[in-house]
């Protein structure tokens, strides 16, 4: 069912934050309920992916839907802890440690071998993995997520310092534990010419990669010479399935043993939950809002502005879309990251009378007439629906213009001609990283035309930024980020809706591990009886 | 006759360059890039700059026109840029899925609607002929999409009688058997009736021919004339309407296959035009619409066959 | 269309004696009657939310029960008509007017003209309309005129291929030749004596074309390619449906039944009238 996008596709990643969706349908072939087996046996886990991958190669790679796998097979010097939080630790170093601002200190596990007998992990292969990142000739998607690292400096077989030119907040949580930190081999790499996509040449973590059925299935099979704690399954068989509606007809028939499935299917389910099954609804990093163009002259009084954001009831918006489910957000910084803000300024239910007031003062002739963009998905036509309504209560007709995912997402770009100036209210989605920068980044002048159609430019924003990415004191950190979620809505130009939620259901016979952002964690999956 | 076929062949290869080459040209002209679409916030000006050259669009669109037919020449379609697989592939592995369900809708159709009409030709003014005359008019129009809900709805969802998604087991041929149950009757219940309409029709302008009279006069049971002859003659006809049938159903199938999650060309086609993935869009234009052509051209051909006057009429 | 009294008497006798025909009558002047008068019949805004109480099931406040929004099922279905009758008669209206004028230009003009308008009919005819829709809806972004601009670029070869069969047939007439003898103009002939003869079978053609005008509106806007939120549409209704098809069956029920009815009543309708001015067609298509 790709006609629209159900909530749960473009909920999307540490990297590109926003296109998965139209990701999940390049390829194409396949698709459906795959063929899959029972899931019965014990020794195989079949689980959902929300779209098929096109690298695994961190230099290459582009969505969660890889990072899930990429995990698996490969190791970190740090990783995330399977609690649902951000907080990291040690995975193939022995010791990882801050020396001053910009020198990190590594040592790693004696002992772990690549598989394909291309040997020992060494100092030599974190050099490699991470300076190919940085390194301008291999034009790195992913190459922000480095931030200022210079390099890497080997001392012997095992043990190194990382050189960074400035401070760099999200060292640890985005160089170093997320997928861009996956350590290669530099024998392998090098061999496959330097780069690969969906076929590695080696790996290091506790599963390999057996096989890859495009838009069908990823094999994932128990690493032999893994030095570690037992993997817990002989085989991982992760299905590309854009459509949680396939996913969810797939696990209650039996043939998946954990999914994500969509907002609007929890109630039901919990009402008639497939035999042995949990739901369990976890955050997500995938922040909504409402964005509102400045510079478009209908939109240019600040307290036109104001009185949308006051018209809107979000608690309303996040009830019908979200099904209650998620909470209201105030900010794109999500709950138990640094910088996230308990309340916004404005009341989640908002306030018409006072909506009211801001048109009269701006002497506004009713009924003003104002378009909407949004995907053309479910889920945000649902959501603005809501907005429509609440705004018509206070006199503003709303039109909704649903494009799909590839036309919307150029709307206010400026290398794609003059239609920015004509962008007016927009719903938007973004998905951050473990670090609260990549949630702000977005808001900067420097984004200007690119990805910020908001047209919001703040000099004290801009600053705070930079200087927030600098600082390590987090209490300082902190109070920077809330500053700038608060210039972000005095700006008029942005009424919070959510982080959203990521519904996940499982068979009783697993013990599923879930990342801070709602992603299966395959290398922490267990069955349920094994004692942990 | 083989004149015919040939200017008919032409002109059938005509119209398959003018439609290919206006949809080409028009999916060009909407707007999106396949680069920021794919690489979101990363995608810097160098590789935006790359995936359009790979994709070719950094050419004027006559040449990128000609490339493509240049490319057709080879057999080759080009290659999907986001997974750099050969697009021919693509589009042959979805291909399947999408004749199976046009098959199976036909097919399913005519063995409803042959053996209805014939009785209804026999039995003219029974209660069954009555019953597959309002059938036939029935069915015909209801949207695909409304009967294909319907099925998800009862049959799928509520009871579970069948598979609600997808296109089962990749080599389990009773499960793809299974899980073609409800599309193919979405696609093809319209066809019940009208084919059952167009054997009743020409089963009684045959029963009444010369020949047949002279098989009675013989002493044939009515059986036999039925089976072998009347049948056999009246059954013609309908097959060209099948011919045609499978040509314009390749556009229903769509629907079918979104409704059903299931895999095909119509789903290959809406979820790449969604992406604009070009090199996709085209190759499976060009089979759909490919296919409408040379079925008509198959119709005509079949049809000038059975009737000459209509070679005469139909060759302008 | 305007027609003499006699004609509506014969109709009306020819109907009684048809009780298909009388179905698909009632039918189509039932839906008729519910889609112009909705405004007045609809017990709520189809446009008004009640987020609290959305997908409920019928009830007597909610006769068809609510959608994702909470709103009003039935005052939805009722408007959704509305959208169905402007599509198809503004679509239907103009197709046939334009299909008229090149099927006639086909029929009666030269010999080259013909070929290239025949080649080009064909070129529209063979685009998979799915497709061609989507490349239209992505251009111009999804709107109900949209939608109204590709069932009419769709369905003008449809007529004109009818209206180009009959004027040719009309052409060898020996009233016509009599007529061209005599010095008429071309566009006399085809004003006074080609347009009357091929008025019926068009006629007859657009009202069965009405379904598949309705039915193709309610596709696309399943697809999310038609009408915009929060208009009521059949389709978009199906569509929500279809997006909640586990919390409620009850949108979908209720976007399918419409468009039931009137395939069925236009449908028993038409090919009554087909049987009443037309008996040849009738034959021929059998």
């Amino acid at each position: 069912m790709t006609r629209k996008k159900p909530e749960s596709w473009p909920q999307s990643t540490r990297r590109a934050f926003l296109q998965d969706t139209s990701l999940a349908l390049i390829g194409l072939a396949g698709g459906g309920v795959p063929g899959v087996s029972w899931a019965v046996n014990g020794d195989t886990l079949h689980i959902r992916n929300y779209q098929d991958l096109t690298s695994l190669d961190s230099v290459t790679s582009l969505s969660a839907a890889e990072g899930i796998i990429s995990a698996a097979i490969n190791q970190n010097l740090l990783r995330f802890k399977p609690d649902g939080t951000w907080d990291t630790k040690l995975d193939a170093a022995e010791s990882f440690e801050q020396i001053d601002a910009t020198h990190y200190a590594f040592r790693l596990k004696p002992g772990q071998v690549f598989s394909n007998g291309y040997g020992e992990m060494t100092a030599d292969d974190v050099k490699f993995s991470f300076e190919r990142m940085v390194d301008p000739a291999m034009n790195a998607i992913n190459r922000p997520d480095m931030g200022p690292l210079s390099h890497v400096e080997v001392h012997d077989r095992y043990s190194g310092t990382f050189v960074l030119h400035t401070p760099y907040a999200a060292f640890i949580p985005v160089a170093v534990a997320g997928p861009s930190g996956e350590i290669l081999s530099r024998r392998a790499v090098t061999a496959a010419g330097g780069r690969f996509t969906t076929d590695p040449p080696c790996s290091s973590g506790p599963y390999l990669l057996k096989s890859w059925q495009a838009q069908r299935k990823t094999v994932l099979a128990r690493n032999p010479q893994w030095a570690g704690r037992k993997s817990a399954f002989e085989e991982i068989h992760v299905y590309a399935m854009p459509d949680p509606k396939t996913a969810e007809m797939a696990f209650e028939a039996g043939e998946l043993d954990s999914a994500w499935i969509s907002v609007e299917t929890v109630a039901p389910f919990k009402q008639e939950m497939p035999d042995n099954s949990s739901i369990r609804v976890l955050p997500s990093g995938r922040n909504y809002w409402l964005g509102m163009n400045q510079e478009n002259p209908a939109l240019a009084d600040i307290r036109i502005r104001r009185a949308i954001q006051y018209a809107i009831d979000v608690e309303a918006v996040v009830e019908a879309a979200w099904f209650g489910l998620a909470k209201v957000s105030a900010g794109p910084i999500p709950e138990g990251m640094t910088g996230h803000r308990d309340s916004a300024l404005i009341p989640p239910r908002g306030d018409p009378e006072k909506a009211r007031q801001l048109l009269a003062e701006a002497q506004v002739k009713l009924p003003l007439r104002l378009r909407l963009d949004v995907n053309n998905d479910a889920l945000e036509l649902t959501a603005v629906q809501v907005m429509q309504w609440s705004l018509r209560k206070v006199g503003i007709e709303v039109e909704i213009d649903a494009q799909d995912n590839s036309t919307f997402l150029t709307i206010g770009r400026e290398d794609m001609g003059d239609q920015w100036r004509d962008v007016q209210l927009f719903m938007q989605s973004f998905t951050g990283l473990a670090d609260p920068y990549y949630s702000l980044t977005w808001f900067t002048s420097a984004q200007l035309g690119l990805w910020n159609w908001e047209r919001f430019s703040n000099e004290e924003f801009d600053r705070l930024s930079d200087l927030a990415l600098a600082t390590t004191v987090e209490a300082e950190r902190n109070r920077m980020y809330h500053r700038m979620q608060d210039l972000m809505e005095e700006s008029g130009c942005y009424r919070f809706v959510t982080n959203s939620v990521m519904p996940q259901i499982y068979r009783n016979t697993i013990k599923p591990a879930f990342r801070a952002d709602g992603y299966a964690m395959l290398r922490d999956i267990r069955p349920a009886d094994t004692r942990t | 006759m083989f004149a015919f076929i040939i200017r008919r062949g032409l002109l059938s290869l005509l119209i398959l360059f003018l439609a290919v080459s206006l949809l080409f040209g028009m999916i060009h002209m909407v707007p999106g890039d396949p680069a920021t679409v794919m690489l979101g916030p990363k995608a810097t000006p160098e590789l935006k700059a790359e995936y359009s050259r790979r994709m070719g669009l950094d050419r004027p669109l006559v040449i990128q026109l000609g490339r493509f037919y240049a490319g057709l020449a080879r057999g080759d379609l080009g290659v999907d840029p986001f997974s750099e697989r050969n697009v021919v592939n693509i589009v042959w592995e979805q291909l399947p899925y999408t004749m199976m369900l046009v098959l199976a809708a036909i097919g399913g159709a005519s063995l409803l609607g042959i053996p209805l009409g014939c009785f209804s030709a026999i039995r003219r003014n029974s209660l069954l002929d009555r019953l597959t005359a309002v059938m036939s008019v029935a069915f015909i129009a209801i949207p695909s999409f409304v009967v294909a809900l319907y099925l998800l709805l009862w049959l799928a969802v509520k009871w579970r009688w069948f598979p609600a998604m997808g296109a089962g087991e990749s080599g389990n041929f009773s499960d793809q058997a299974y899980h073609l149950v409800l599309p193919a009757i979405a696609l093809g219940l319209g066809w019940v009736g009208y084919i059952a309409r167009l054997v009743r029709a020409s089963m009684l302008e045959v029963m009444e021919e010369n020949h047949i009279r002279t098989a009675r006069a013989f002493g044939l049971s009515e059986r036999t004339i039925i089976l072998h002859y009347a049948l056999r003659i009246a059954l013609l006809p309908t097959v060209t309407i099948l011919g045609l049938g499978i040509g314009s159903m390749l556009s229903g199938a769509l629907f079918a296959e979104i409704v059903f999650s299931r895999p095909g060309i119509g789903k290959l086609l809406y979820d790449a035009v969604l992406t604009r993935n070009y090199p996709i869009v085209m190759g499976s234009v060009l089979v759909t619409t490919g296919f409408f052509v040379l079925s008509t051209l198959a119709a005509d051909v079949i049809n000038a066959f059975l009737d000459p006057r209509l070679r005469e009429q139909r060759g302008s | 269309m305007a027609k003499p009294r006699g004609t509506v008497y014969r109709t009306f006798s020819a109907l009684k004696k048809d009780p298909l025909g009388m179905t698909g009558f009632v039918l189509v002047s039932i839906i008729l009657l519910l889609t112009v008068l909705a405004p007045w019949l609809a017990p709520y805004d189809p446009l008004e939310v009640n987020v609290y109480n959305r997908l409920s099931s019928p009830s007597a406040e909610h006769w068809l029960g609510t959608d994702q929004l909470g709103r009003d099922v039935l005052s939805r279905v009722l408007f959704g008509g509305q959208v169905a009758l402007k599509v198809s008669l503004v679509a239907i209206s103009v197709s046939m007017a334009i299909g008229l004028i090149l099927g006639m230009m086909a029929g009666f003009g030269p010999r080259w003209l013909d070929r290239i308008l025949v080649i080009s009919f064909d070129t529209v005819r063979s685009f998979p309309t799915i497709m061609f829709a989507l490349a239209i809806v992505a251009l111009t972004g999804p709107s109900l005129n949209t939608v109204i601009g590709v069932i009419i670029i769709t369905s003008i070869p449809v007529y004109a291929r009818v209206v180009r069969t009959q004027t040719q047939a009309l052409r060898e007439r020996d009233f016509i030749l009599a007529e061209r003898a005599m010095g008429a103009s071309t566009s006399r002939i085809l004003r006074d004596h080609v347009l009357p003869n091929i008025a019926a079978p068009l006629f007859i053609l657009a009202s069965m074309d009405v379904p598949a005008v309705v039915g193709m509106e309610a596709g696309l806007s399943f697809l999310g390619l038609g009408v915009s939120p929060p208009t009521p549409s059949w389709g978009s209704i199906l569509n929500d449906g279809y997006s909640y098809l586990r919390n409620s069956p009850w949108p979908i029920i209720a976007g399918g039944l419409p468009l039931i009815a009137v395939t069925l009543g236009f449908t028993f309708f038409g090919e009554s009238l087909r049987d009443i001015f037309d008996p040849k067609l009738r034959r021929k298509d059998q």
